[in-house]
């Protein structure tokens, strides 16, 4: 009797617990029902609520002169502006805190009308005077400003004749200028006084004119963001003209890639740039949903110190570059959403010689093994190449993100008889180490939207900056100097082209990948946009409450 | 008549049946009439074999990329899966037998020479010399092991062996106090005081009254450091700060399954899996091996 009721109780448990789940699932259904009906019906932006992005990577510090990092910039990106800007339909650029501008004849001068009525955070207003104030604290030794001042280089004077008009002097015209005023973190205009009364604390109590205001910094954690409700300028291209929908934007601190998407599944945090393997998973998920973009960059490619006794040899350097099987790093890595790059330009960047294609340095590893026997290597009985009693034998320095493309390479090496070992280090460390030189090998990957990128990457001046290979090489010195100084594209094009193919030839880089930027966004996020001259544009996105 | 005359000798001139440090085959007999540690030191002694006969017994070399099978699931050709970059993971788990074991001896070395040394010297000396070792020992374990092993590998640099150095010594404190504790109630018995007072030279009463007598708790706390010395390891090695690639360790397998953990199951499931049993077993083996040594315990 007791065994039956025990059965009775048994049943009747399983039965409740099925028919749980099928209450369950009856319900999301319904949910997801609900959902795609509100998107249907819904459209109309809703204000309030908060935004929280994900990034890897936390600022040094949020005075756009003093930091070199990327997450700074895109972060005081969003609590500035930028004189022009970049359309993200057409790559145009356009006016933006300028109302307008013209530029002489002779490529020289700039003169920019500034928009009047915008005032900063802090209640300064803006005129042509700050701007010139803040051209000369970047220009300013003193304020340190490495990146911020690579980006206006050239400039002789900046005058303000008056509060509405900025004139910029250029020493000789140059190209890219023009595309580097749209910078909304590096070159937005700062508030002096705000600067002046904060000191060396501005960095973590930043002020700007644009759409958010700074409030906390939490170390290690998130950066929140609030809505500056005053603001009424914003790009042309963004619907919303006014102030931004939600109240609060927040950059949320997780190094883990991981642990980032647990949070994005969690709710937590509603932004997430991924990598290509988790973009593919997300796809067909109702409550995600994933942008994705081509970027504008080279996504991965090997630098070589070209002083190391070794790599001097163009062989050597010729030989690493046809070691590589890009299609099959691509494979593991991105999941096969690349494209091999055989050049230092990606297609997305003007200036991309398509001719890269069939004089690019293609994996071949007879070819690799011949050149590097003509070079006086020969294997030996470990299969490791030798000469004179030493061994082909470099290190890679890498940072974590890079451990599985360095596992591969290290294998593909190890192929055509070089002995490769690899060394993880911090990634502020290992930028610090390779600028100085102190490296043999090494990885980088760049984003960047001019062919001038080439001259911070290979002008000799740039040594103990980003010409981390230590290129000293006058005809490239001259050309990457006559490509930012010619206004005029199909001149720009072939000088660039020259350039590509001297870089490809002397094999001071071996190419890999170009690749996709993914963001996947929670869909209570709407109107987010992704452009790869602007990265997320969020002025049109607003949170469904 | 030479057994009398034996007797008369001074004590250290006596010949004496060496290797006190002979673990008694009773003592095997015992250990192995516990259930449970009898099949943890069987699995021990498989997992040696395995990393003896690594290369005999794993199918593929562990650091071979097989590009064409990239994340794969166990299947025939790898039975448990490849990774992503198409290294075979049963390969890199048979070859990870030989760095797990190699680290947890080289570690456990360390640990056992200098504590037991300072142990010893400390209690046996006290006063002065005890009291500033055991000061230095308590200020070390006030931090956490792991933590002063991470600081020693970011002065030492990452790789494996500075990760199995940093093991080893952020352990010796622990080790020290423990033997400290165990030697002081050695050094109070009537029959150190009788060696002494018939002229016992230091390091005999050393060697032959104090070690021997402290055997129970070395062995004990040796086997259950294998455990401790196995999982700082990994630990170091999950966190980038251990084993450099492409050396095929379990806790960096473990690390570089942790971002396929949604394609993926099995690149994190076997390390973890194998980490866990034989720290598991070590554990167990040392319980064990605590009840045998324990003269209130009936085997």
């Amino acid at each position: 009797m007791v065994v039956k009721h025990l059965k009775k109780s048994y049943l009747l448990i399983t039965v409740f617990i099925l028919s749980m789940f099928i209450l369950a699932a009856c319900s999301s259904d319904k949910e997801s029902t609900k959902d795609q009906g509100d998107d249907l019906n819904q459209s109309t932006p809703q204000s309030g609520g908060t935004i929280t992005i994900a990034a890897t990577e936390e600022p040094d510090t949020l005075d756009p002169h003093k930091t070199g990092m990327n997450v700074a910039s895109r972060i005081t990106g969003l609590m500035g502006a930028s004189l022009l800007t970049n359309d993200p339909e057409t790559n145009e650029i356009k006016p933006f805190l300028a109302d307008s501008y013209t530029v002489s004849k002779d490529g020289k001068t700039i003169t920019l009308k500034i928009r009047q009525g915008i005032v900063f955070h802090d209640g300064t207003p803006l005129t042509a005077k700050v701007y010139k104030e803040t051209f000369d604290r970047i220009l300013n030794p003193e304020t340190g400003a490495k990146v911020a001042a690579n980006f206006i280089a050239g400039i002789k004077t900046v005058s303000a004749p008056d509060d509405q008009t900025l004139v910029i002097e250029l020493v000789v015209p140059s190209a890219p200028f023009l595309s580097n005023l749209a910078l909304e973190g590096y070159l937005q205009p700062l508030s002096l006084t705000a600067i002046e009364k904060q000191g060396d604390d501005y960095g973590r109590n930043p002020v700007g004119v644009g759409p958010w205001k700074f409030k906390e910094w939490v170390n290690g954690q998130s950066i929140t963001l609030v809505r500056n409700e005053e603001y009424k300028w914003s790009q042309s291209f963004y619907e919303n003209k006014e102030k931004a929908y939600p109240e609060k934007l927040v950059y949320k601190f997780i190094k883990d890639t991981q642990t980032m998407i647990a949070a994005l599944d969690s709710g937590s945090v509603d932004i997430v740039n991924a990598a290509a393997k988790d973009a593919q998973r997300y796809r067909n998920n109702k409550k995600f949903e994933v942008l994705e973009i081509d970027s504008q960059g080279i996504g991965l490619f090997l630098e070589m110190n070209i002083e190391n006794k070794i790599l001097k040899d163009k062989n050597v350097r010729k030989a690493i570059n046809m070691a590589l099987n890009k299609e099959t790093i691509i494979k593991a890595v991105l999941n096969g959403e690349g494209k091999p790059a055989n050049g230092p330009l990606p297609p997305t960047i003007f200036g991309y010689d398509p001719n890269v294609e069939s004089y690019g340095n293609k994996y071949n590893q007879e070819n690799a093994i011949k050149l590097l026997e003509s070079s006086g290597w020969s294997k030996n009985s470990t299969g490791i190449m030798e000469k004179d009693g030493e061994v082909l034998r470099f290190e890679l320095l890498t940072d974590s993100t890079h451990k599985q493309p360095a596992q591969i390479v290290q294998a593909m090496f190890k192929e055509i008889g070089i002995d490769l070992s690899i060394q993880t280090i911090e990634a502020g460390t290992l930028m610090e180490k390779v600028s100085k030189g102190e490296y043999e090998i090494s990885f980088l990957k760049y984003t960047y939207n001019d062919p001038d990128v080439l001259y911070i990457l290979f002008h000799s001046s740039q040594i103990g900056g980003l010409n981390h290979a230590r290129v000293q090489n006058a005809k490239l010195d001259a050309l990457l100097e006559q490509g930012r100084t010619t206004i005029e594209t199909e001149e720009r094009k072939k000088i660039y082209a020259e350039a590509q193919k001297i870089i490809v030839e002397e094999a001071y880089w071996a190419p890999i990948y170009t690749q996709k930027e993914y963001y996947i966004v929670n869909k209570r996020v709407r109107g987010l946009k992704l452009s790869n001259s602007n990265g997320l544009l969020i002025h049109d996105s607003w949170v469904k409450q | 008549m030479t057994k009398l005359s034996e007797a008369y000798k001074p004590i250290q001139a006596r010949s004496i049946p060496k290797a006190p440090l002979n673990v008694k085959f009773d003592t095997l007999k015992k250990i192995m009439s516990y259930k449970r540690a009898k099949y943890c030191l069987a699995f021990l002694f498989l997992i040696v074999i395995i990393g003896v006969f690594a290369p005999i017994l794993a199918p593929y070399n562990p650091n071979k990329l097989f590009y064409d099978a990239l994340l794969q699931p166990p299947s025939k050709e790898h039975l448990l899966g490849t990774d992503a970059i198409g290294r075979d993971t049963l390969s890199r788990l048979i070859y990870g037998v030989r760095v797990t074991l190699s680290v947890s001896v080289f570690a456990l070395g360390i640990t056992f020479v200098a504590g037991t040394f300072i142990g010893l010297i400390c209690a046996y000396i006290g006063g002065v010399v005890d009291n500033i070792l055991m000061r230095i020992m308590d200020i070390l374990l006030a931090l956490p092991s792991i933590i002063l092993a991470l600081a020693i590998v970011a002065i030492l640099g990452p790789s494996l062996t500075n990760a199995m150095l940093a093991v080893g010594i952020a352990s010796i404190p622990g080790f020290a106090r423990l033997i400290r504790g165990a030697a002081l109630t050695i050094k109070s018995s009537g029959y150190v005081e009788a060696s002494r007072s018939i002229g016992s030279s230091h390091s005999w009463i050393l060697r032959r009254q104090f070690l021997p007598n402290v055997t129970g708790v070395l062995i004990v706390y040796t086997t259950l450091f294998i455990g401790v010395a196995i999982l700082d390891t990994a630990a170091l090695s999950f966190i980038g700060l251990g084993a450099q690639p492409p050396t095929s360790e379990w806790g960096t397998m473990l690390s570089e399954g942790k971002d396929y953990l949604y394609e993926a199951w099995w690149l994190a499931t076997f390390p973890g899996l194998a980490i866990t049993a034989v720290v598991f077993s070590v554990n167990f083996l040392g319980d064990a091996l605590r009840d045998v040594f324990d003269p209130k315990s009936k085997g």
